[in-house]
């Protein structure tokens, strides 16, 4: 386990340093309010769409921020349709960072005080003709009319 | 001695790629990793040509314009409008949402636990939604249900149209109001303004409460 930790620990500095400088597409809150939600990445890429989103805890206390991969949805208002994220051939979904395998995968970060994490997630991409989606993270408030990068 | 610190070393640095390379096998090392932009683009491929997609039940609306709103706080305020319906809008906890006025009613207020015939104790709540929509000028009234995540999605989406239906029935009926430009539509779980659990997982009454509601968002005719 605490192997495990350490390269999610590892992974999340590695692209943390990279994305922190990146502007937010959009912000939103948890539903509790002690979390921001920047979105800083929905680029489609051929048939796949890549979001990435950094989580910082705006409290003044030490929070755990979890939940399955599996949990996490975009829908397409243009064709009336919902997407999961993609898994690859072992039944992971593929994002990261990933905690551990149960459920396909999960997130799963404790975040200090004013500090970030980040989290990304691939999907198949919608149709050609939509333009924006709206994303839903569990709790977290639904991150709307999100413009694609294509 | 130098012998043995060399084969401490080289012990050390392979233990070291040993875990590399078990950590990277069960995870991608983010989204531009070349391993996970390859099982992605495998994936939607397995997928077909819908590519997973499911339905969504519910339509989205069009934006009818309002020139006449403006913010003040999260409270809708109109030009032109008297302070007394004002003041009502303000008591029904009105918001402006995009371009529409919306009232959230509590589910829990409004009907018994998996009823949907308006209680007794709501009709004052509604009475004064009825006299604030009488006193607009109103393009149309859209009626959304929304219930928590209890029960199989199925029942909860007849449930949330059965309540929606019935608070449209109740405008028309007790409050007077023509039907032909109130429409319904029910959400059930799929749309919640709060965690129905936890994140350990343990319920979360306080969140469900808050999903069940009814939701009604009154567009103006434009200027």
């Amino acid at each position: 386990m605490k192997r495990k930790i350490g390269w999610v620990v590892w992974f999340v500095m590695i692209f943390a340093s990279a994305a922190w400088a990146m502007d937010a597409l959009q912000t939103q809150l948890s539903a509790d309010g002690n979390f921001e939600l920047s979105l800083i990445r929905a680029q489609v890429k051929g048939e796949v769409l890549t979001f990435q989103v950094i989580f910082k805890n705006t409290s003044s206390k030490k929070r755990q921020y979890a939940f399955y991969f599996k949990d996490v949805y975009y829908t397409d208002a243009k064709s009336k349709k919902k997407y999961y994220a993609l898994r690859d051939t072992r039944g992971l979904y593929i994002a990261g960072p990933a905690y551990d395998h149960n459920e396909g995968g999960s997130f799963n970060v404790w975040i200090e005080p004013q500090a970030k994490a980040i989290f990304w997630i691939k999907f198949p991409a919608p149709g050609k003709d939509t333009k924006s989606i709206d994303l839903y993270i569990p709790w977290a408030l639904p991150i709307e009319d999100v413009k694609l990068e294509r | 001695m130098r012998h043995w610190n060399l084969h401490i070393f080289l012990g050390i640095l392979t233990g070291l790629l040993i875990l590399g390379a078990l950590g990277t096998a069960w995870c991608y090392n983010g989204p531009d990793d070349p391993a996970a932009v390859k099982a992605a683009q495998e994936a939607v491929n397995r997928l077909g040509p819908d590519r997973g997609a499911m339905p969504v039940r519910g339509e989205v609306l069009g934006i009818v314009g309002l020139k006449n709103v403006q913010i003040k706080g999260q409270e809708a305020q109109i030009k032109g409008l008297s302070v007394a319906v004002n003041k009502m809008l303000t008591d029904l906890g009105a918001k402006k949402v995009g371009q529409k006025i919306q009232v959230s009613l509590s589910g829990d207020v409004l009907f018994d636990f998996d009823k949907w015939d308006i209680k007794k104790a709501a009709e004052k709540t509604l009475y004064k939604l009825v006299k604030a929509i009488k006193n607009l000028k109103v393009k149309e009234v859209l009626i959304e249900g929304h219930t928590d995540s209890k029960g199989s999605e199925e029942y909860n989406l007849a449930l949330s149209q059965r309540r929606a239906d019935s608070v449209k029935a109740w405008l028309i009926e007790k409050g007077g109001l023509s039907g032909t430009n109130i429409m319904t539509k029910g959400y059930g779980e799929s749309k919640p303004v709060a965690p129905n659990t936890h994140p350990d997982g343990s319920d979360n009454p306080a969140g469900r409460a808050k999903n069940r509601r009814v939701e009604i968002y009154v567009s103006l005719l434009g200027e």
